[in-house]
């Protein structure tokens, strides 16, 4: 649509950054035989993109980009997808993570017919049911804007559900408080990390006890323990190799993937039994990515679940278990990972039934 | 009808008017993203320039023209630090309003208690004024009621259905998309803001030149921040501007109607503020609905790049 | 040839930058005063040397100063928490109104020997700040009213409260007509310093208040709740950080050290209730600059009041002295506080200018 509009101005040049990345496969596909036909039509595109796939199927030409200055050019016909990452990030990069079999454990979030409001009052989340296991990373997929930040706000106590039940470990926390529901050991690495994740001009240090503050040994009745606090931080930092100038960094200073990386270190480092993560590695560089999906996988060896939210099919693969798409606040179909099939998981994305014609 | 409640209507059409012009002008800043607390040092200010200026030159006109420009300029120093140098819109609006009363008390000390000699003409509109009672309540007035109504109407009218009221509403709602989309942002936020302004002079000077026919220190006695919670009221909407803006006209006039009735003084004082808490309070009841309302950006400074 | 200003964020600010940076603001607030003072008809110049003159040019100046500024850093301190946690509370005049009231209730019924009165009439009148304030926290959380035009309608509620009261059930039989109440008997008056107006009691309170906010809010739980509060109100939800708790605590104190220096003014310096702006003398506005000026720091809030005690001692002289109204301290707010604010841009942005 937009693309019609800037048509029918009359372009010669037209940029595209990430373009797709709140399309379904099928729209992809779509855009692309726009995209071409332009091309041969005599119009010049700029396609901004982070999808290898994607700019080496469309392109005719490449530019890589890095830190704000051109590390090269490519061929797309003759360069392969590790070379171009490496031009990206400055080192090998491997693509393929080691994932361990795993049995699933018992129920640690069991959702049953939960219904939630979105901002405008309308129905977000429409009866949606689910189960995450121990040990298991249940994967959601589905274009933005289809109910998953309803369900995640309201499965981690930010937002009230008119319908249905959560249940934690068999604990029912319908509707409880973000409090209570963190304290009993949902953690959360949310979807706009700047805006809801971190305080960005407090101090690293301050930031890596955000939601843990109350707890010994981080406070002492009326006051802080501000030695706890950043023994706590330099752990972190270390152990999560975050890079950062000093624990008394503005955290508004660090870079996207080291800010990540703090949430998750932060998120993971308490007493937990489900991580919810929302698209955690959204706008992060190729090497944070490969990291925090490794630790993703780390957490479902240790017997975590993990609630992962995603747009990126290629992530919701690579991790999860099992899949589950919504489309218009439900849930269209779920399928085990292994039995999954790319195109059919983008057709319920675009709405298509389950198992049924198009 | 009761020659009592004549007389009420009609100070309440003169004691809403600068309410209800005050309040569109803010309206129009909120909309465009701009809080502007500033309202009670702007409406100060035009009351005195206004006074002024009509004394000085025996014109009226002038006055309103002085009030507004006035007005205006102090919304100039509240648009540049929250548009430009994009500091909090609270604290800005706040210091810009405590600048406004305290020049308005500062230059207007001279004129206390001077009377006021041309005043700005009632205009009569030829058939309507003679209709019994409706005649003299609505059809009898100052130019600057009439110029109010024709401007809320218009107002409402241009910001839902023309081009123009849609970019203002969209660099309230979202600046980033607007920018995207060839708005220039900041421009159309500055001048929001100075029309408000202007429009908060122009309610200022209906104060000193039509209402009280007189300058006194406190002279907007809260008005500014009344007219403030009537934006919030109104749902951001211009037409219901009319309805909180002669709704708080009758209020201030209600002090002066219950007086002979023995109640304390004091207690009739506290009325317009005491019902402005109620105002909001009840519109606290109601949150979705003023959150649907709610330009989105309101308050928000904008920065280009962001995302 | 073309010039282009472009706005960088800063990266990192030196000390001596940002002191310096600050007295900028303040001399180029000053020099925007005097301009205002220019267009009213008076010679800046001299009003403002009379105004320093006046204010610290002689002990007994020096001594008013420290008077006035014993309100201004109580005041000022809880504001400076208060605007931490981003709750911009301008209802610090009622507060302190607040106080005054309750004091003079307990000094005027309550037949207690003097230790004991004046500390009924601080905690009285701390509770009847805290809450008139928290009233502005519950409005806020409970019903989303927008806490400035709250706090702003409170302040003039309190206003006509105070002279309904003053006029009426609380006048005093002893002033022959006059609207005050009766003058409190010595065991309600604090002691002050010979030869000063100093109460010496109110400031020593004044300065443990502004040292132990500090603590407050670097320290305890509750300061980090707040500045989480007030840097980001959605990382403080996701954190489950309540609202209506932490601002209600929040406004309780901020209110209460409101109601203490009411309590100071009416037991120290007025011995009655009487009009409610020559109780609170603008007080609770003038407080808002010194609680900036601090940049919202409790402990510095004591050097920044004691600056502002100097200015309104100095206005005062020059009201008389020139006969400019008592508005006139309202454009020193207002100009310095929005020269602050502007200052604080160039703090957080630099300007890089390049000549084509």
């Amino acid at each position: 649509m937009e693309i019609v509009k800037a048509l029918l101005q009359g372009v010669d040049l037209l940029i595209l950054d990430e373009p797709t990345s709140v399309l379904t496969p099928s729209e992809v596909e779509e855009l692309f035989f726009v995209v071409r036909r332009m091309s041969a039509e005599g119009h010049s595109v700029i396609f901004i993109s982070h999808k290898l796939e994607e700019v080496l199927s469309i392109c005719t030409r490449l530019a890589v980009m890095r830190r704000g200055r051109m590390e090269g050019g490519a061929d797309p016909a003759q360069v392969d997808r590790r070379e171009l990452a490496r031009m990206m990030v400055g080192r090998e990069v491997l693509f393929s993570l080691e994932r361990k079999a795993m049995e699933p454990g018992g129920v640690v979030l069991d959702v049953k017919g939960l219904s939630v409001r979105g901002d405008r009052g309308n129905e977000a989340v429409r009866g949606v049911s689910l189960q995450v296991r121990r040990g298991e990373i249940l994967g959601i997929a589905g274009v933005s804007g289809n109910g998953q930040r309803e369900l995640v706000e309201a499965v981690t106590g930010l937002r009230k559900s008119h319908a249905g039940k959560t249940f934690l470990c068999g604990k029912d926390i319908t509707n409880a408080s973000a409090r209570l529901i963190g304290d009993l050991g949902i953690s959360h690495v949310p979807e706009e990390r700047i805006k809801f994740g971190i305080v960005p001009n407090l101090f690293l240090y301050e930031n890596s006890v955000l939601k843990q503050h109350r707890n010994r040994p981080f406070s002492r009745r009326l006051f802080l323990d501000y030695d706890a606090i950043r023994d706590h931080a330099r752990g972190i930092v270390e152990h999560y190799r975050v890079s950062t100038p000093s624990l008394n960094e503005p955290l508004k200073n660090l870079s996207g993937g080291n800010i990540q990386k703090l949430i998750l270190g932060r998120e993971i480092s308490g007493e937990h039994s489900l991580l919810v993560a929302a698209h955690p590695t959204y706008g992060l560089d190729v090497g944070a990515t490969e990291y925090i999906r490794g630790l993703l996988l780390e957490l479902r060896e240790k017997g975590k679940g993990v609630l992962l939210i995603s747009e990126d099919l290629e992530e919701i693969f690579e991790l999860s278990d099992r899949i589950a798409v919504m489309f218009g606040g439900r849930v269209v179909g779920v399928v085990d990972r292994d039995r999954a099939v790319v195109e059919e998981v983008g057709l319920w994305m675009a709405g298509a039934p389950a198992g049924g014609a198009p | 009808m009761n020659p009592l409640v004549v007389s009420v209507l009609d100070r309440t059409i003169a004691a809403g008017t600068p309410l209800l012009l005050a309040t569109l002008g803010e309206i129009l800043a909120e909309r465009s993203g701009v809080q502007n607390l500033g309202m009670e040092g702007m409406m100060a200010v035009g009351a005195v320039s206004g006074f002024m200026a009509a004394l000085h030159t025996g014109n009226p006109w002038i006055g309103v023209a002085a009030a507004m420009a006035a007005a205006a300029a102090l919304a100039l120093l509240h648009a540049f630090t929250a548009v430009i140098l994009k500091v909090n819109q609270v604290v800005s609006g706040l210091a810009v309003a405590m600048l406004g009363t305290g020049i308005a008390g500062l230059i207007g000390k001279p004129y206390m208690g001077v009377p006021l000699p041309n005043q700005l003409p009632a205009l009569r509109t030829p058939l309507l004024a003679d209709i019994p009672v409706l005649g003299d309540i609505l059809f009898d007035k100052d130019p600057l009621f009439y110029f109010s109504v024709v401007l809320g109407l218009a107002l409402a009218f241009l910001l839902a259905r023309t081009r123009w009221g849609m970019r203002v509403r969209s660099v309230g709602e979202n600046p980033a998309a607007a920018a995207v989309q060839g708005v220039r942002v900041s421009r159309v936020r500055i001048l929001c803001t100075l029309a408000g302004g202007a429009l908060a002079g122009m309610g200022g000077a209906h104060l000193s030149l039509v209402y009280s026919k007189s300058w006194a220190e406190g002279l907007t006695g809260g008005r500014g921040w009344i007219v403030v919670a009537l934006t919030i009221f109104t749902l951001w909407r211009p037409l219901r501007a009319f309805l909180g803006a002669f709704l708080f006209g009758g209020i201030f006039v209600l002090q002066y109607v219950l007086q002979p009735l023995g109640i304390p003084t004091n207690l009739l004082s506290m009325l317009p503020y005491a019902a402005t808490l109620l105002v909001l309070v009840l519109g606290g009841l109601s949150r979705e609905n003023r959150g649907r309302h709610e330009p989105a950006a309101l308050g928000e400074p904008y920065m280009r790049g962001e995302r | 040839m073309r010039i282009e200003v472009q706005v960088l964020p800063r990266q990192g600010t030196p000390r001596f930058f940002s002191t310096g940076l600050l007295l900028a603001s303040i001399a180029a607030g000053l020099a925007a005063v005097g301009v205002v003072f220019a267009m009213a008809g008076v010679n800046p110049f001299y009003a403002l040397y009379k105004i320093f003159a006046g204010s610290f040019g002689s002990l007994y100046g020096l001594g008013e100063t420290v008077t006035k500024a014993i309100p201004l850093i109580l005041i000022g301190a809880g504001l400076a928490l208060a605007y931490r946690g981003r709750f911009w509370n301008v209802g610090a005049e009622g507060q302190l109104l607040a106080g005054a009231s309750a004091a003079t209730w307990i000094g005027l019924n309550l037949a207690l020997p003097h230790p004991l009165l004046i500390a009924a009439m601080f905690v009285g009148g701390f509770l009847a700040g805290a809450a008139w304030g928290c009233l502005i926290a519950l409005l806020k959380g409970r019903f989303g009213v927008n806490e400035v035009i709250s706090s702003l309608m409170l302040n003039y509620i309190a206003y006509e409260l105070i002279t309904l009261l003053i006029t009426g059930p609380w006048k005093g039989k002893t002033q022959h007509g006059f609207p005050y109440t009766d003058d409190f008997a010595p065991a309600a008056q604090l002691w002050l310093i010979p030869g000063t107006r100093i109460h010496l009691l109110t400031l020593v309170l004044a300065l443990l208040t502004a040292f132990a906010l500090f603590v407050l809010m670097r320290r305890s739980r509750f300061g980090y709740e707040l500045r989480v509060m007030g840097e980001n109100p959605e990382a403080a939800r996701y954190a489950g950080i309540r609202f209506l708790g932490v601002s209600a605590v929040l406004m309780a104190v901020s209110g209460g050290v409101a109601g203490v220096a009411g309590v100071g003014e009416v037991a120290a310096i007025h011995h009655h209730l009487s009009a409610p702006t020559s109780i609170s003398s603008g007080y609770g506005f003038t407080a808002i600059i010194v609680a900036w000026l601090a940049k919202l720091n409790p402990a510095a809030c004591v050097a920044s009041g004691f600056f502002f005690a100097g200015i309104l001692v100095g206005g005062d002289a020059i009201q008389v002295s020139l006969g400019l109204p008592a508005a006139t301290v309202q454009v020193f707010n207002g100009m310095l506080l929005l020269f602050l604010i502007a200052g604080n841009f160039f703090l957080a942005n630099r300007l890089v200018v390049r000549v084509r």
